[in-house]
């Protein structure tokens, strides 16, 4: 056991102590909880002793609570049913009541993971992991982050020299086109493009379909795809893109999907495959259906409304 | 047409009504986004001046969106009643506001004006107003629905439960229904959004949700809100629903965006007229939101106040029996702060119920922008006291699946108990006799708990 793992099992047992006064609401914890995302990892308080806090570890970490706290309901009718119940979904169900508002613990933990998506929008993917995807880095319109936020279409268009480039060093004419972006999470191509993007194109090359060069785009919203659409004239055009991060998750990825898609198109040509991440659609699960998708589409010849799925 | 003011010794000037409509909004970044919000302070009030001082008649032959270049448009204008038109068109949009708020205007006259008036009209006397006007002048206009039965009476307060799952699971999804029921909300429609837009996975949640209504002789209403053309797939097909719905937005094309047409939806509320599980009249719901056109481009150079009450325009032809904004839905492009999320709420619950739509509340923020949750139990207490019809009941008040905050099932009950209200009469009677709510409304010791309906 090294220095780390002893540390956490201490802090551990000290937890379970210190929280043995918390009102018992019957239900065994949930331990490992399926659905929740974890704790951002904030490097883990730092002992602090003082007399009324012998132990150092200040007042009690709410993620250290069962996610879906439930101090406000004493006694369910059907406790292990209750428990069946919570984890069939990541939603904040059985967290009970103070007369009719939320129990504190709730509360508190509600306003720690909004804080918490709130300060998830202004990361970036890390350079290393667009390497390591084989991703061809470009930038859209907008020069930064809050450009980006303010003025939805800078985050739709190339400058002139960035579509001279893609036009120049990027395979054109391919039967699909993979477009990674940002978009609002830069979590969910952190944490699922890895994964997706290899069974995606295993899955392309079973179909036999021509692949061009995977792209990323920073600061990308979904309608850049068909601006790639209208430089490179690929038949599928996708686009993993980050979804607006949410409490319970701040990595969820969609895949927008267009067949013969072209700059000004209208929304509803396109087909789109939300919530991939660990807990909605894993992302390999994610990367083969889209391969399959794509194949659809181009047997097809349609996306959006236009097909019958 | 005087478009022209002097205000404190300055001269402003406005080049047309679009000029004007956006400049004498109260402040949103969507109108910044496209360039027409008001410059100064004193530019907002001077726009306020020169908009009270027109009259209807002028708004009406001077079209922000010309009719022969947009569907919503034709639709606004073959809404509107001309012999109440006849009665109103000399008036002017602050005598209009005077008139909608004087103690001597009667209901029936409120009514009347109603009919004469075109989106436009609404949303010009919409910028006139403060919120107590807003709150105050749509209380005096309550409009309910009928699908099953009514909601939206005076006195009563519904909820749309809305039971999202990010995989559509329907353990998961009936996991969160029993939560919202244990808190006596889903009077308005047991209402799930489907990850997949597919005609088998529509059918399957609407046959889940039938389910849960069946075997605990629930009365209320139930919705899968796919793709309208999804959900005409699955009912054509047998699947059950009380209702069909669709996102709509104040151009054409926006709602080509959305993939919707006025005939499209006439179609839908024929289909479900036959093949609905209920009489109706009002079998369509309706979702709409400030500055979902100027996110997508599709604005028209118009402010998106009016754009909403244009989309409401729109609606009001299929007489709904649901129509909720969820302004604050889509980021800071389109509303800032608190501040503006809260305004765009109590003015598109006004306008909605000047049209004489049944309007419920999504009061609501992403983690995008600087709103937080304090901002949003501010609006949803003052349109409450307004009068909305319904508002949504989410677990926690936190919907996994859009990722997005808006009302919770506790907020539903706190809104019941704080301003007295019950739920519809029929749904009322139900949560009683499962022992959630006592004779005054009030969440019973009982309340709360999903796991009652695993033992009864
Ligand atoms: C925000 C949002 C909207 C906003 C979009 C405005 C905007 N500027 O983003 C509004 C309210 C207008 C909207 C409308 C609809 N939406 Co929507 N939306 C979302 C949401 C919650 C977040 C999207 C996001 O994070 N975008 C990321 C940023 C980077 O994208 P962006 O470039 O800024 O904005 C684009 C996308 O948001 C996109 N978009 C949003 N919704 C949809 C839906 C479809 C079918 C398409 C093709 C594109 C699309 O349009 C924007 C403009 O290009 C997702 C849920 C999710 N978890 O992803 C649902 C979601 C994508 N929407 C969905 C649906 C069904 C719709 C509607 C068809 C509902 C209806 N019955 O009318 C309409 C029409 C959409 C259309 N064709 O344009 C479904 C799609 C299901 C599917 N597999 O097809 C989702 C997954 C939610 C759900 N499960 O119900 N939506």
């Amino acid at each position: 056991m090294d220095e780390q793992d002893l540390e956490s099992l201490v802090r551990g047992v000290l937890r379970d102590l210190l929280s043995r006064d918390e009102p018992s609401d019957g239900l065994a914890p949930r331990g490992a909880s399926p659905g929740v995302a974890p704790a951002p990892d904030r490097g883990g308080p730092t002992p602090d002793q003082s007399e009324d806090d012998p132990a150092g570890l200040g007042a009690a970490d709410l993620y250290a609570d069962d996610p879906q706290p439930l101090p406000g309901l004493a006694v369910p009718a059907d406790p292990e049913g209750l428990a069946r119940l919570r984890a069939a979904t990541t939603a904040r169900i059985g967290v009970g009541r103070a007369g009719p508002r939320l129990p504190h613990r709730a509360w508190l933990r509600f306003r720690a993971d909004h804080a918490a998506a709130m300060d998830a929008v202004f990361t970036d993917v890390s350079p290393e992991i667009i390497a390591a995807a084989g991703l061809t880095p470009v930038q859209s319109a907008a020069p930064d982050k809050a450009a980006f936020l303010m003025d939805p279409d800078l985050g739709r268009a190339f400058d002139a020299a960035t579509a001279a480039l893609i036009k120049q060093s990027c395979r054109s004419g391919a039967q699909v086109q993979v477009v990674v972006c940002d978009g609002l999470s830069s979590t969910a191509v952190e944490n699922n493009v890895p994964d997706l993007l290899p069974a995606l194109l295993q899955g392309l090359e079973r179909h036999r379909l021509s692949v061009g060069t995977p792209l990323f785009v920073k600061y990308g919203r979904v309608r850049i795809m068909d601006e790639v659409t209208g430089l490179l004239d690929p038949e599928v055009t996708l686009n993993l893109i980050g979804e607006r991060p949410g409490l319970v998750t701040n990595a969820s990825l969609s895949c927008y999907l267009t067949y013969r898609g072209r700059p000004g198109m209208a929304e509803s040509g396109r087909t789109v495959l939300s919530n991939i991440y660990r807990d909605g659609t894993p992302p390999a699960e994610a990367g083969a259906y889209i391969a399959d998708l794509s194949l659809k589409l181009i047997q097809t010849k349609a996306s959006g409304l236009d097909l019958k799925l | 047409m005087i478009l022209r003011t002097t205000l404190a010794g300055n001269v402003y000037r406005f080049a047309d009504l679009k000029e004007l409509f956006g400049k004498a909004n109260e402040e949103k970044s969507g109108d910044h986004l496209i360039g027409i919000g008001a410059q100064t302070a004193s530019e907002r009030v001077a726009a306020k001046v020169v908009l009270s001082q027109l009259t209807l008649e002028q708004i009406r032959s001077h079209p922000l969106i010309p009719p022969d270049q947009d569907e919503v448009s034709r639709v606004i204008e073959q809404g509107v009643n001309e012999t109440a038109y006849q009665r109103i068109k000399a008036l002017t949009v602050g005598g209009l506001r005077d008139y909608l708020l004087a103690h001597s205007t009667t209901a029936a006259d409120r009514q009347t004006v109603r009919a004469g008036l075109t989106a436009e009209m609404v949303a010009a006397v919409t910028k006139l107003m403060s919120t107590q006007d807003l709150v105050y002048g749509a209380s005096l206009l309550p409009v309910s629905g009928t699908c099953r039965y009514q909601i939206g009476r005076p006195g009563t307060l519904s909820f749309r439960l809305q039971p999202n799952h990010p995989k559509d699971d329907l353990d998961g999804i009936r996991a969160s229904i029993y939560e919202g029921l244990s808190y006596a909300s889903g009077d308005a429609v047991l209402g799930v959004n489907p990850v997949e837009d597919n005609v088998d996975s529509c059918a399957r949640i609407l046959e889940t949700l039938w389910q849960v209504m069946e075997r605990w002789h629930i009365p209320t209403h139930i919705c899968c809100l796919a793709h309208v053309s999804t959900q005409m797939a699955a009912v054509e097909r047998g699947a059950p629903a009380s209702m069909l719905f669709q996102s709509v937005a104040g151009t054409e094309s926006a709602n080509d965006d959305f993939g919707v047409t006025a005939a499209l939806l006439d179609q839908a509320e024929a289909l479900i007229r036959r093949h609905g599980l209920c009489a109706g009249p009002n079998l369509m719901y309706f979702e709409t939101g400030q500055g979902s056109e100027v996110s997508i481009g599709a604005d028209k150079g118009v402010d998106e106040l009016t754009l909403e009450a244009r989309t409401y325009g729109f609606a009001k032809r299929y007489h709904p029996f649901m129509v909720n904004n969820v302004s604050g839905f889509i980021g800071p492009e389109t509303i800032y702060d608190g501040r503006q999320m809260i305004r765009a709420s109590l003015e598109d619950h006004f306008m909605g119920k000047l049209i004489g739509l049944p309007m419920g509340m999504a009061p609501c923020y992403t983690n995008h922008t600087g709103i937080d949750q304090n901002d949003q139990e501010m609006a949803t207490l003052l349109v409450a006291l307004a009068g909305a019809n319904y508002f949504m009941g989410v677990p926690g008040g936190d919907d996994i699946m859009l990722s997005y905050q808006d009302t919770s099932f506790h907020d539903d009950a706190t809104m019941r108990e704080l301003l007295g209200l019950t739920p519809a009469p029929e749904f009322f009677d139900w949560a009683q006799e499962f022992g959630l709510l006592d004779a005054a409304g009030r969440l019973t010791e009982r309340a709360g708990d999903a796991s009652i309906f695993l033992t009864s």
